[in-house]
């Protein structure tokens, strides 16, 4: 128990340590982008923009604004958009981000079941002609971007066979099958082709053999011996997949018209919307250094190999 | 059993009051789109033409601009009075105007309207206040907010002070920035106004509803209390952010979707359909030079070259597939109008851009001669938006074949570090341009010597000078200014200070049956619906 409490304990001080150098880190590249937070500034006077400067705290030293920053953060209070004139960065993004969390979800949990055993059955039927359209599918399911596969889906399904609704998030789930899928296809992808390559492996192993020798049957070697231990991979990668995907996606989102949170991150970044950016990369931040210590704490309870040290 | 029973059928009973009830009264319902999330619902702080024209449905005006841009009478009963020096505009308001809560509108929400936008704690972004006096000083906190030339007579007579007389006054009134605000409304949401539909309230032909600060699809609904509420023919006008053309030409020929916006790709796809709405804009998209910062440029023989050798016609044509006409000059067709016989921009000071080879060829070469060099390399900054990559290529490749010996690099940069070059003085040449508002003068005073955004820093009193007279003397003089802006014109063009390439125009699918709705050129916002209805 004593070196669980341990382990958990020097996690979270690397993660907080982590997180305060990634805001700091931002804050400062931030300072040094060029132009003004100000949509409209091709438009304001010298006094307009000394104005909006001292409304907002601009006109402070660096240092001063760095400090005030972080006390802000730390308190909560992640400051208002300069995009979205004085809303409050936090409600705003609190308002976007359930759409792109579920399709997020949804796309993982789906991408990763359908590619698992795609890769799976390739594994076991390695070098026959499902093993060679499985591959085929992974290799183009990870190098066509997703925003193609968008627009086909929207043309197959919503336009010519009118099976599903065309965009709009106001149809509850039926609105987020196509998104779905379009955003499904890359971590499908990526499963299949770790999963077989894993299973290829294993399957060769002793212990399979051992298995195969005491009179299994193939599908249940596979799936009870094999799949198992070929998931320990997927596992690492699983993780950074869900939080990409979980922050939105700026053109998929834009396809669909989804109320998501993937244009904030690009936006406010070529805007200069400064509470916007520090608040999207926190976020982004924080959800996956949670997601890399779920995952090392998942790693411990799967995988033997990696079972944290009793010193004596 | 009993209770499932009772269940099925207050079910039931709910399902017929719902069906009766909506057969009763068919809903007249608009579905509208707009190009991206407004950047904000609050009329004191608006700059940008969504949010402007968002706003414009729940938000009434003194003025509204009709189809050929004139400025008819709406919460004002009349046009403006004007004093005899320009400077004093008193406008008369209806006695019968109210918000949605059923509160009367007076000339002091006005005043309390015009006042916010000016003061420095609100923090307005806004740049369409007509010039009232004492502003910049109000701004910058030097004077109180109560010195500001504005003020209500009465409840229905208000009275604005500016620095100088403006021919496009009224027009400038049609803007939602001098739009009544409740004072008892705003001051008891204190920050929170403007934030959330909750949090505003409408003067206008409809009420703000299911809007949070960043939604893509929002809905206006009728204001029962609006004074002309007779002539608002739909119950419900829906709104949903459309940024993908593809989705927003699926949704509309799916009937999903009453309107939607056109890219220069899917133009030829609708041309000669009664659905295409074509609008031209203010923008004008021109070549920038950085006159100050390149020693070529500064040569005035290469600038004439570079102004006669390209074909504005192609440009249009080809590459923008007829989403721009050729500019006629630094001041875009459509704005104004000469006062006296009515002539547009075009007729009156066109003819000075056109593409000319020879001439080209024979003033770059003397320029060439003049240089003594036997080519000229120059850097051309644009931004990385697909329309302006696609200019650049064609400007790049236009002047590489027409004035052989010229070599143009192209440099596709965001449009904020482009920005920066221009704001800097530092670049050769820029893909770049001015939206100008009610007043031609924006397009000229752009390069006026001590001007931030004159970004060739051009220098030139006589320049200057015509200037002021359009800023002061001319005010009242409609003919005079009509020929200085005419002159400021020719002057930057004899001296090629600036390229002008095109001016923009905007497509449209709009549903045939939709009548009675205004395209306007001037102002924020395309589209003004308030009194748009169904052809039946």
């Amino acid at each position: 128990m004593n070196r669980w409490i341990k382990f958990i304990a020097q996690r979270l001080l690397y993660m907080a340590l982590t997180l305060f150098i990634i805001a700091s880190v931002t804050f400062f590249l931030m300072s040094a982008l060029p132009g003004t937070p100000y949509n409209n500034q091709d438009k304001l006077s010298e006094l307009q923009l000394a104005m909006l400067n001292a409304k907002y705290g601009f006109d402070k030293p660096l240092f001063e604004r760095y400090v005030s920053y972080l006390s802000n953060i730390l308190h909560g209070d992640f400051g208002i958009s300069l995009q979205f004139s004085d809303q409050p960065v936090a409600s705003l993004l609190g308002s976007r981000i359930g759409p792109s969390i579920q399709l997020g979800l949804q796309a993982v949990i789906f991408g990763t079941i359908v590619g698992t055993i795609m890769g799976a059955i390739a594994a076991m039927k390695q070098n026959t002609w499902i093993d060679v359209f499985c591959q085929l599918f992974a290799i183009t399911g990870r190098s066509v971007p997703n925003f193609v596969i968008a627009v086909l889906l929207q043309f197959i399904f919503a336009v010519t066979l009118k099976w599903l609704p065309i965009g709009l998030w106001d149809d509850g789930f039926r609105s987020s099958i196509l998104p779905t899928l379009a955003l499904s296809i890359s971590p499908m992808a990526d499963a299949a082709r770790f999963i077989r390559t894993e299973m290829v492996e294993v399957l060769s192993s002793d212990y399979i053999e051992l298995a195969r020798a005491k009179g299994m049957s193939d599908i249940r070697v596979a799936f009870t011996h094999g799949l198992r231990n070929a998931l320990i991979p997927l596992v690492t990668t699983l993780g950074p997949m869900t939080v990409s995907l979980m922050t939105g996606s700026l053109v998929v989102e834009n396809i669909f018209a989804i109320p998501g949170i993937g244009e904030q991150f690009t936006k406010s970044i070529l805007s200069n919307d400064y509470y916007t950016i520090m608040a999207v990369t926190i976020l982004y931040s924080t959800m996956l250094v949670t997601v890399i210590f779920l995952t090392d704490i998942l790693y411990q309870l799967i995988d033997p190999r990696v079972r944290v040290e009793e010193k004596n | 059993m009993k209770k499932i029973f009772a269940a099925v059928l207050a079910a039931a009973l709910l399902l017929t009051a719902v069906t009766t009830a909506s057969l009763a009264e068919e809903k007249k319902v608009l579905n509208w789109f707009i190009e991206g999330e407004v950047t904000t619902m609050d009329s004191s702080k608006v700059y940008d033409t969504l949010s402007g024209e968002a706003v414009a449905y729940f938000t009434d005006t003194l003025y509204r601009l009709d189809s050929e841009a004139n400025a008819v009478p709406n919460l004002a009963v009349a046009e403006p009075e004007v004093s005899e020096d320009g400077t004093v505009v008193t406008v008369t308001i209806r006695d019968d105007a109210k918000y949605a809560d059923g509160s009367a509108v007076t000339a002091y929400d006005i005043e309390y309207a015009v006042k916010r936008a000016a003061d420095p704690a609100v923090g307005s972004q806004a740049t369409s206040l007509p010039a009232i006096k004492n502003l910049d000083a109000v701004r910058a906190g030097e004077l109180p907010l109560d010195d500001l030339g504005i003020r209500a007579l009465s409840d229905t007579v208000i009275e604005f002070t500016l620095d100088g007389a403006d021919p496009y006054i009224a027009k400038k009134l049609a803007d939602t920035i001098v739009s009544p605000i409740s004072e008892a409304f705003a001051e008891a949401q204190g920050d929170q106004y403007g934030l959330s539909a909750d949090n505003l309230l409408a003067s206008g032909a409809y009420s703000l509803k299911d809007w949070t600060g960043a939604d893509i699809a929002w809905t206006y609904v009728k204001n029962p209390y609006y004074w002309d509420a007779e002539n608002v023919y739909f119950d419900e006008i829906t709104i949903q952010v459309i940024k993908d053309v593809a989705t927003g030409t699926n949704l509309y020929e799916s009937g999903k979707l009453d309107g939607t916006f056109l890219t220069s790709d899917y133009v030829p796809l609708y041309a000669g359909t009664e659905d295409l709405v074509d609008v031209p804009t203010l923008r004008m998209t021109n070549l920038e030079l950085g006159i100050s910062s390149n020693e070529i440029l500064q040569n005035e023989n290469i600038r004439k070259a570079l102004l006669f050798a390209l074909d504005r016609e192609e440009l249009c044509t080809s590459v923008l597939n007829g989403t721009a006409i050729p500019g006629v000059g630094v001041i875009p067709d459509g704005i104004a109008v000469n006062p006296e016989t009515g002539a547009s921009v075009a007729e009156d000071f066109g003819g000075q851009v056109y593409f000319d080879l020879e001439a080209a060829q024979a003033y770059f070469a003397k320029a060439l001669e003049e240089l003594g060099v036997d080519s000229v390399e120059l850097r051309l900054v644009t931004s990385d938006t697909d329309e302006n990559i696609k200019i650049g290529q064609y400007l790049q490749s236009a002047y590489e074949n027409n004035l052989p010996g010229i070599k143009i690099n192209l440099a596709n940069v965001p449009a904020s570090v482009r920005f920066e070059e221009m704001m800097s003085y530092d670049f050769d040449l820029a893909l770049g341009g001015w939206t100008g508002d009610y007043d031609p003068t924006s397009y000229v005073n752009q390069h006026r010597s001590d001007y931030a955004h004159n970004h060739s820093q051009w220098q030139s009193d006589e320049l200057s000078a015509l200037i002021d007279k359009l800023n002061t003397e001319d005010g009242t003089d409609f003919a005079a200014r009509w020929a200085h802006l005419g002159e400021a014109n020719k002057y930057l063009l004899d001296n090629a200070v600036v390229i002008p390439l095109e001016q923009a125009t905007k497509e449209f699918l709009v549903n045939p049956k939709l009548t009675g709705y205004v395209t306007k050129q001037l102002g924020y916002g395309v589209f003004d619906l308030t009194r748009a209805s169904f052809a039946e």
